[in-house]
């Protein structure tokens, strides 16, 4: 694709949409409608627990029996459960997705869980999420006490 | 693609290099959740304390992105983003299947569809303003508009190219970039679908435009 290069129709073309709103799509009715949303940027949080406790109830498992299938620590599962804010790491992410045999993009996207702990912008270059390729997997696959040891995702 | 592409500098009154790309990733939609979206509001809630009249208000903020990473594996979709300085400057998401023409004339030919395009709310006067500060980068969305057309041109469309304007945004498409108001659209919300004509794509792209 090769992009106009006149300086002058720049200037121009500059001009004229100078003041203007060039926006197309994203529509809302009002700033309340707008900070409403603007509110929930983890907004599904709660499904994301429901589902883990669904799923963990559907196979009759304890907190701590789920803890130890998983391979998360109790304490983070316990507070995934009932903490509103808390944000679990993406390790945890994975580990219970990996379990579940839930794609783990689905678990983060479907459940709108947009902001978890672990994660740093620059963790990948090409998306946020970790690969599943067998030596990243393995990357994941540390134990609890080493992930307690280390807190948070850092592979 | 990553193409070399100038903006206008307010600064410096010069054009400044910058990039247009396609290879648009979950990052730069959270860079615009995490960056654009607060300055938007910011500078929303700043238009109406100072008793800017409500058209003025932007009514289009944005997207959560975060729900749109899926749109990048589907084929009928293009994004294109412009980097100057190190900052993502615009966005814009594209449908290159589906979509046809409704002026009379044209009827039936498909085009290329703007679905979504923003600029940073700092590049946009009226917002920065309302902060006390000026804009940045000029020109930023008539760079992704070209990018669109160049697209239509690349896919054999001849320029043809379609969005629904909002309604801040109806005399910048109408009237700066000369797309034809085709009619309200009642499925829609009843925004306006501006439409270039191959002919009307192709004054837009001006000296030392034509085909890609």
């Amino acid at each position: 694709m090769k992009m106009n290069t006149d300086k002058d129709w720049l200037s121009r073309r500059a001009e004229l949409e100078d003041g203007c709103f060039v926006s197309v799509g994203g529509l809302v009715e009002s700033l309340a409608e707008r900070e409403q949303t603007a509110t929930n940027v983890v907004p599904m949080k709660p499904a994301f627990v429901r589902f883990v406790q669904l799923a963990r109830r559907d196979r009759r498992l304890s907190l701590e029996d789920f803890a130890e299938k998983v391979d998360v620590d109790l304490a983070e599962l316990v507070k995934i459960e009932t903490e509103e804010h808390y944000k679990p790491t993406l390790r945890t992410v994975h580990m219970i997705a990996e379990f579940l045999k839930v794609p783990e993009k689905t678990l983060l996207g479907g459940c709108k869980l947009s902001c978890v702990n672990g994660h740093r912008k620059n963790d990948t270059k090409e998306t946020r999420w970790p690969s599943t390729s067998t030596s990243s997997t393995n990357c994941w696959r540390t134990t609890r006490s080493q992930k307690t040891s280390s807190a948070k995702t850092d592979c | 693609m990553r193409v070399p592409v100038e903006l206008f500098d307010y600064a410096t009154k010069e054009p400044v290099e910058g990039e247009l790309f396609d290879e648009v990733t979950v990052e730069h939609f959270l860079e615009t959740q995490r960056d654009w979206r607060p300055a938007v509001i910011e500078a929303a809630k700043a238009m109406l304390k100072s008793g800017a009249p409500r058209v003025n208000v932007p009514r289009h903020f944005h997207w959560d992105w975060s729900t749109k990473e899926a749109d990048l594996r589907v084929l009928a979709f293009s994004f294109f983003g412009i980097t100057c300085r190190g900052k993502l400057q615009g966005i814009m998401k594209l449908e290159t299947a589906g979509r046809s023409s409704r002026l009379p004339e044209h009827k039936g030919k498909p085009l290329i569809y703007i679905d979504y395009l923003e600029t940073a709310p700092w590049n946009i006067k009226t917002l920065v303003e309302a902060l006390g500060k000026g804009p940045q980068f000029g020109a930023v969305g008539t760079r992704l508009i070209e990018a669109a057309v160049r697209r239509s041109l690349e896919e054999g469309f001849k320029g043809r190219l379609a969005l629904h304007s909002l309604s801040t945004s109806e005399q910048f498409y109408l009237e700066k970039c000369g797309m034809m108001g085709v009619g309200r659209d009642s499925a829609k919300q009843d925004l306006l679908w501006c439409e270039f004509t191959p002919e009307q794509a192709e004054i837009f792209l001006g000296e030392g435009g034509g085909a890609a």
